[in-house]
């Protein structure tokens, strides 16, 4: 199976089902399953010695060799990790032929607390604009990654975005250490240091951030080709009237310093930070994810 | 230092300096509202490019409406023209020479207004090119140039000139006017001299072989042709000639022409005379192509005609529509037709044909009558009321008859004879041979017929009909004639025998006499059976009566001298009034009259008083040559002048509300199109370049 694109997704309907098939078309794609977890990961044999669980010996050595082995298995533990899912009016948007930034941003949070699931992970889920809107607590149980799915799917963009707040009660919020998965456009009413502030302050907390940037093309490079009075997502009232043209070279040249900012900072602060915008890959944000989940059991 | 405009009109494209403004204006309030996820950045760049911006968004503004004034004025074709003389002592005064062509040409109309008109108009409106300080002439000209006075400061008096021209009916000749101009010009030492014609530029005009044939030519000297030319279709009258007719009618054969190519067809063709249109009938004219229209009508005979025969078909030029021509009608000719073998039934008798080709029985108005009586008639009858008389195989001429037939001849009187089988031989070699110009010697038999070779050239007779036609008839016997002295052989049969005899006159104003070899019926022959005789014998009637015909062939064409000869003795004085009444000078030399002035065409009155003290009034048309190229309406180029006329500056410019800020360019002003128009793209050019910088 090939991984979806965004771009293949109009045709599936629900959330979980888009979120199945991002993950099943990632995982085949893989040349060796990635998933590990409790009892799963099989290390080596050993004699046994007193004071060994029982429960872990291994019978069928014992039948054949008359010997006592016990069997080891690689680190047992499970990962907490909460998905942070900006769902501010900024999200509402893409360009001609892409789909939105914030269908995008669900899927990959959805496609994520998927794969989490299969992992035994526990997935906590965060919808946020000015404020935290959704909270899913992270939990293990089954049935967790549809709940955070459907809760995923209940969201409507609207609202400004207030990334530092949502951080900052995240930070309060988390009693345990995960990690940490924003997803958001980053676009933080209090400015990129606000923002970056809050995510040092939840990463000095023992937590591990990752952190998607998602932007539609037309953000980046300001692709337009006729004068047009921009009005604000967030804010009808803010308007400015630009030509494209006559200001592309210098929008961009903002751009790169705004999402270098964050680059820069979050590598100098052991944050993951990935720019994605809405045609890219699904397989970026899993890759990314299942690479931090293995260094952190490590 | 001021700006003038060639085309003024093309200054209200200023207007549209005002579409890049509007154009921006619109923009802004036209812009589309887009939603965008953060305004914060668009303002950022804004903001950092707003400076560069606006100063860019102003430079091209500035650069789109600079270059849309500059593309105006490049086509409004700006002059920048030095000072006024007053304001700057360095430019010299100007010299320049306004020559008019008032050809017939001139006269093609457009809209009801000629050509002249608009050159006059044209001409009047250049005086107010040159400044106070210039000095200028001017002089009408055609195919000479007349009245033309040296360079002078006096506008008024220019003007006035300009004013008092009239069209002629002449033709136009480039070198006549070149002539004037050059030579007027050569007294001025400027060095910005000119010559403007303000002419049709009739292509025939330029009849220059090369800049030498012109007095004083100097080939610094601009030479400014102001075009008034009008294309349009042009049909015309080339000749009138009288057409074959009888006395008593008046006939007309106007040759028409197609000069456009593109031909009339069932135009109106009249004849008038005293101001009353005699006769008109359609004609068909084919393109480039002439056809011939003769016209026909009563007329009291032996009166004088003076008229014009004119064509409407619709074209501009009318001057070559009308020909004036003159002359008079011929008058009914009494014919007396002596039988010597008179007959029972009037189809033996020996005048039978002759009577009947005389007057035909389908022709009730023949303008002859002729009587028959027997010889004996000659001896009773009056013949001063005949014009000639025919004796037809009379045997023999009494001594009485012959002195009235002497009598008659000197008073005028034409015989014929036509010898017989009853003709006395002897009897007629007795008589004087001022009546009878030949012996008879004998009547010859055997197969003969004439031979038109031997037809005398320069004799009338031969010159009314078709002598060729004379082969057909054939003859199985004649008379021998042997002529007189001082008669002559018109006419001879194969074998050289005389057919024809005539008379040597014996006396001044005396009649002819004719003797034929052959009868006058078909003894002889079966020439009265054939269709020669009819024309032949009215050939021959007008050759005896020498009646005159309605003709032009004394008229001339405008420019040519008139030339009367007096028919006898000195002529004591001689008047001429032309077309509108005027007194015309007439030249008496000698015998002879000259009108030299006939540059306006119509009829011509000349009044005579010869030497004896009678007075003599006659008539002559003065036409225009439609045959010598002036009616095509063809023109030449600048090209065609500068090949021709080895000027360093040859300018071609239209008469019209144009002209004078043309002339003003040409004269002194210096047309800036082309360097604003260059600059106009170099504008644009830097447009698109700041347009497509990335800020």
């Amino acid at each position: 199976m090939q991984s979806i694109r965004p771009a293949d997704l109009t045709s599936l309907r629900g959330l979980e089902l888009k979120a199945r098939s991002i993950v099943d078309g990632f995982l085949a794609g893989l040349h060796a399953s990635p998933l590990k977890g409790a009892s799963l990961d099989f290390a080596e044999h050993r004699e046994y010695a007193a004071g060994d669980d029982l429960r872990k010996l291994d019978w069928k050595v014992l039948g054949s060799k008359d010997k006592l082995f016990i069997r080891q298995y690689r680190e047992e533990s499970t990962l907490t990790a909460n998905i942070l899912l900006d769902v501010s009016g900024s999200m509402n948007y893409s360009s001609p032929g892409l789909i939105k930034k914030n269908e995008y941003a669900a899927n990959i949070a959805a496609s994520l607390a998927y794969l989490m699931s299969l992992q035994h992970d526990r997935v906590g889920f965060l919808a946020f604009a000015e404020g935290v809107l959704t909270l899913l607590p992270p939990r293990a149980a089954h049935g967790q990654a549809s709940a955070v799915i459907k809760a995923i799917e209940a969201q409507e963009p609207s609202g400004k975005t207030a990334v530092f707040k949502t951080l900052e009660a995240a930070g309060k919020l988390f009693r345990r250490r995960g990690l940490v998965i924003l997803i958001s456009d980053l676009y933080d009413s209090g400015g990129p240091e606000e923002a970056m502030k809050y995510l040092k302050y939840l990463a000095s907390k023992g937590n591990d951030l990752i952190v998607f940037q998602v932007l539609d093309r037309s953000e980046l490079g300001l692709e337009l080709d006729e004068p047009f009075l921009f009005e604000g997502l967030e804010d009808k009232d803010d308007v400015i009237l630009a030509n494209p043209e006559l200001i592309r070279h210098e929008y961009r040249r903002v751009m790169e310093e705004f999402i270098g900012y964050f680059a820069k900072e979050c590598v100098k602060n052991g944050i993951d930070y990935r720019l994605l915008d809405n045609s890219a890959s699904f397989s970026l944000p899993l890759r990314a994810y299942l690479a931090r989940r293995e260094k952190m059991l490590k | 230092m001021n700006l003038s405009f060639l085309s003024p009109l093309m200054l209200s494209g200023l207007l549209l300096a005002v579409i890049p403004v509007l154009i921006h204006l619109i923009s802004i309030r036209k812009a589309k509202v887009l939603k965008f996820p953060e305004t914060r950045f668009l303002r950022l760049a804004v903001k950092r490019t707003q400076k560069k911006l606006k100063l860019l968004q102003l430079l091209l503004l500035l650069l789109r409406v600079l270059a849309i004034i500059l593309l105006v004025l490049a086509f409004s074709r700006a002059v920048l023209n030095p000072p006024k003389y007053g304001a700057s002592k360095k430019e010299e005064p100007a010299a320049a020479v306004l020559l008019l062509d008032c050809s017939y040409s001139m006269g093609a109309e457009n809209g009801g207004k000629t050509a002249f008109d608009a050159a006059k108009e044209s001409c009047l409106a250049s005086l107010k090119v040159f400044r106070d300080e210039d000095r200028l002439a001017y002089c009408a000209f055609a195919e000479n140039a007349k009245g033309g006075a040296g360079l002078d400061f006096d506008r008024e008096k220019l003007s006035l000139g300009i004013k008092a021209s009239k069209l002629t009916g002449l033709k136009t000749s480039l070198k006549a006017g070149l002539n004037f101009a050059y030579t007027a010009l050569k007294e001025s030492r400027s060095a910005n001299k000119q010559i403007i014609i303000f002419t049709d530029a009739a292509s025939h005009a330029l009849n220059l072989a090369s800049a030498a044939e012109i007095k004083d030519f100097d080939a610094d000297v601009k030479v400014i042709i102001a075009s008034a030319g009008i294309d349009g279709p042009n049909c015309g009258l080339t000749a009138v000639e009288p057409a074959s007719s009888l006395p008593g009618r008046a006939g007309f054969t106007s040759t028409l022409k197609d000069f456009s190519g593109r031909g009339a067809s069932a135009a109106d063709l009249s004849l008038y005379f005293g101001g009353e249109r005699k006769v008109f009938g359609k004609a068909d004219i084919p393109p480039s192509g002439t056809s011939s229209k003769s016209l026909f009508f009563s007329a009291p005979e032996d009166k004088s005609l003076q008229g014009y025969a004119e064509l409407a078909c619709g074209d501009c030029l009318k001057a070559d529509d009308r020909y004036y021509f003159a002359g008079k009608v011929k008058r009914k000719v009494n014919i007396l037709l002596v039988d010597g073998d008179p007959k029972l039934s009037q189809f033996n008798s020996e005048t039978f044909f002759l009577k009947t080709a005389l007057s035909p029985e389908v022709s009730k108005d023949s303008g002859v009558v002729p009587s028959i009586v027997s010889p004996a008639g000659l001896l009773t009858l009056g013949l001063s009321g005949y014009k000639a008389v025919f004796l037809c195989n009379v045997e023999e001429i009494l001594p009485e008859a012959e002195r009235r037939l002497d009598a008659y001849m000197q008073s005028g009187g034409s015989l014929v004879f036509f010898p017989g089988d009853r003709v006395n031989i002897k009897a007629y070699s007795s008589i004087s041979r001022s009546i009878f110009p030949a012996a008879i010697r004998k009547l010859s038999r055997g197969e003969n017929a004439v031979n038109p070779l031997t037809a005398l050239q320069d004799c009338g007779l031969f010159k009314r009909f078709d002598v060729f036609g004379l082969m057909k008839p054939g003859f199985y016997g004649n008379f021998d004639l042997a002529p007189a002295a001082g008669a002559k052989v018109l006419l001879a049969f194969r074998d050289s025998t005389p057919f024809l005899i005539e008379g040597g006159a014996t006396y001044q104003g005396a009649g002819k006499v004719l003797l034929f070899a052959v009868p006058a019926d078909r003894d002889l022959g079966d020439f009265p059976l054939k269709p020669v005789y009819l024309p032949f014998t009215k050939a021959l009637v007008d050759y005896l009566c020498g009646v005159e015909e309605v003709s032009d062939k004394n008229g001339v064409k405008c420019g040519e001298t008139y030339t009367r000869e007096a028919s006898g003795g000195r002529i004591k004085s001689a008047t001429v009034l032309g077309p509108a009444n005027t007194a015309l000078s007439a030249e008496v030399s000698g015998g002879k009259v000259l009108v030299k002035d006939t540059s306006e065409p119509g009829l011509y009155k000349l009044s005579l008083v010869d030497a004896g003290g009678t007075k003599l009034t006659e008539y002559f048309g003065v036409n225009v040559d439609a045959s010598s190229g002036e009616s095509s309406l063809s023109r030449f180029w600048s090209e065609d002048l500068k090949a021709a006329l080895k000027a360093k500056r040859v300018e071609f410019i239209k008469c019209g509300p144009g002209l004078p800020a043309e002339l003003e360019r040409i004269v002194r002003g210096k047309e800036l199109s082309s360097l604003l128009l260059l600059a106009a793209l170099v504008l644009l050019a830097a447009e698109s370049f700041a347009a497509g910088r990335k800020l």
